[in-house]
């Protein structure tokens, strides 16, 4: 349908000076050459991946997309982090197996191995290769259940004269002699 | 050499596809031929740049998309089936990025006028306008120029674009349809309300 006609002869004839707004001397000179020399600088250096980067953000916003991905990455490392200490430990100190007991025992020895028990299980009824598999097989260092063998124990008194510490001051510090206390006279027997 | 009459006679936009010459330039560019392609530049720079200033009313944007439509056309040249004129063809490219970027300057407008030329003084539908006792006579020149483009600023892109084209540079409405992918009806339509518009807003300097 024909739109109603109006008399726009007078805005036709502003409209006419827009038709005289040229641009500065030499433009129409100067830019074929520009158009050429990025037609050229694009021929000389492929675009690459830098290009097809550049490609993909000219053509798609980008910013949500990398959000998500950082929002990604960040969930799989507190994924990571929160699954890793729960995984099956398949280190070799705790994926060994116990050292297998004695078919006869030795008739001196009095102390059943600590593991022994574990030895005498089938191996499909037990926990070997879980995360409740003892971490190490090393012996326990001699101290731990031999009393006498480390530091001694010093035993303690109390005084009135001597305000009432019977350890001399020189023996509060660690010392691997046994002391001996002065007992007084009515400690004496 | 060949005169500014020959080369717009050559490249007339109501030619339905390209001529001769002009196919031989385009399959030269299509296979990489910078000296080709340039001379297709040379032949339509002044007609494009002319419209994306008039519908951005700043210079420099101009040149930038000037530029920008004529390496996009270089890169496009295999998609080209001669169905239309390479003018034609070139100008669709260069109005979409014209309203696309119109589009994303939002109100950011900064106007940027180019000077006016010589002749300016002797064009008829000016001296007319001035020789009769309008608003016009009273207002300078460059006033008249800048209420002229703040008025086309106002108009929507593809108003904006509608008046360019048919008012400034002269298209028909049928050519202008297929560079703007609309029906020729939308196109008149357009330019009613585009005229209505701009008449709204220079009512004190048209009578």
């Amino acid at each position: 349908m024909e739109p109603p006609r109006d008399n726009f002869d007078a805005l036709q004839k502003l409209l006419a000076l827009k038709r005289h707004e040229v641009p500065p001397p030499g433009f129409f000179d100067r830019l074929p050459e520009s158009i050429r020399a990025e037609l050229e600088q694009a021929a000389a250096h492929p675009r690459g991946l830098a290009g097809l980067w550049e490609l993909l953000r000219s053509r798609w916003r980008l910013e949500p997309a990398l959000a998500g991905a950082m929002l990604l990455a960040v969930a799989g490392i507190y994924g990571i982090a929160l699954l890793g200490p729960q995984a099956p430990d398949a280190s070799p100190t705790t994926a060994a197996a116990p050292p297998p007991a004695p078919s006869h025992p030795q008739p001196g020895l009095s102390i059943t191995p600590r593991t022994q028990w574990l030895a005498e299980i089938p191996a499909d009824r037990t926990n070997a290769g879980g995360s409740l598999e003892p971490r190490t097989a090393a012996a326990p260092p001699p101290w731990l259940f031999s009393t006498g063998a480390g530091l001694h124990s010093v035993p303690v008194g109390f005084h009135h004269s001597s305000g009432g510490l019977l350890i001399p001051e020189d023996t509060l510090f660690a010392s691997n002699e046994v002391y001996q206390p002065a007992l007084p006279g009515n400690f004496d027997r | 050499m060949t005169t500014a009459r020959q080369t717009r006679e050559a490249t007339s936009p109501r030619a339905i596809g390209p001529s001769a010459e002009e196919t031989a330039l385009i399959d030269r560019a299509r296979e990489g031929d910078l000296d080709a392609f340039d001379v297709l530049v040379r032949q339509h720079q002044e007609r494009l740049y002319a419209t994306l200033y008039h519908v951005t009313s700043n210079h420099e944007d101009a040149a930038d998309l000037t530029q920008e439509t004529f390496i996009k056309a270089f890169r496009s040249l295999a998609r080209f089936r001669g169905q239309s004129s390479f003018f034609t063809w070139l100008y669709r490219i260069g109005v979409n990025k014209a309203i696309n970027f119109l589009k994303q300057r939002g109100n950011r407008r900064h106007l940027s006028l180019n000077d006016l030329d010589q002749h300016v003084e002797h064009d008829p539908a000016l001296v007319e306008m001035v020789s009769e006792d309008t608003p016009v006579r009273g207002a300078g020149l460059s006033e008249l120029q800048e209420r002229l483009n703040t008025a086309m600023q106002k108009l929507s892109e593809e108003h904006r674009m509608v008046v360019t084209l048919h008012d400034i540079q002269g298209l028909p409405h049928e050519q202008i349809s297929r560079i703007m992918g609309c029906n020729v009806g939308t196109v008149r339509s357009r330019l009613f309300y585009a005229r209505q518009q701009l008449q709204a807003h220079l009512s004190d300097l048209i009578a």
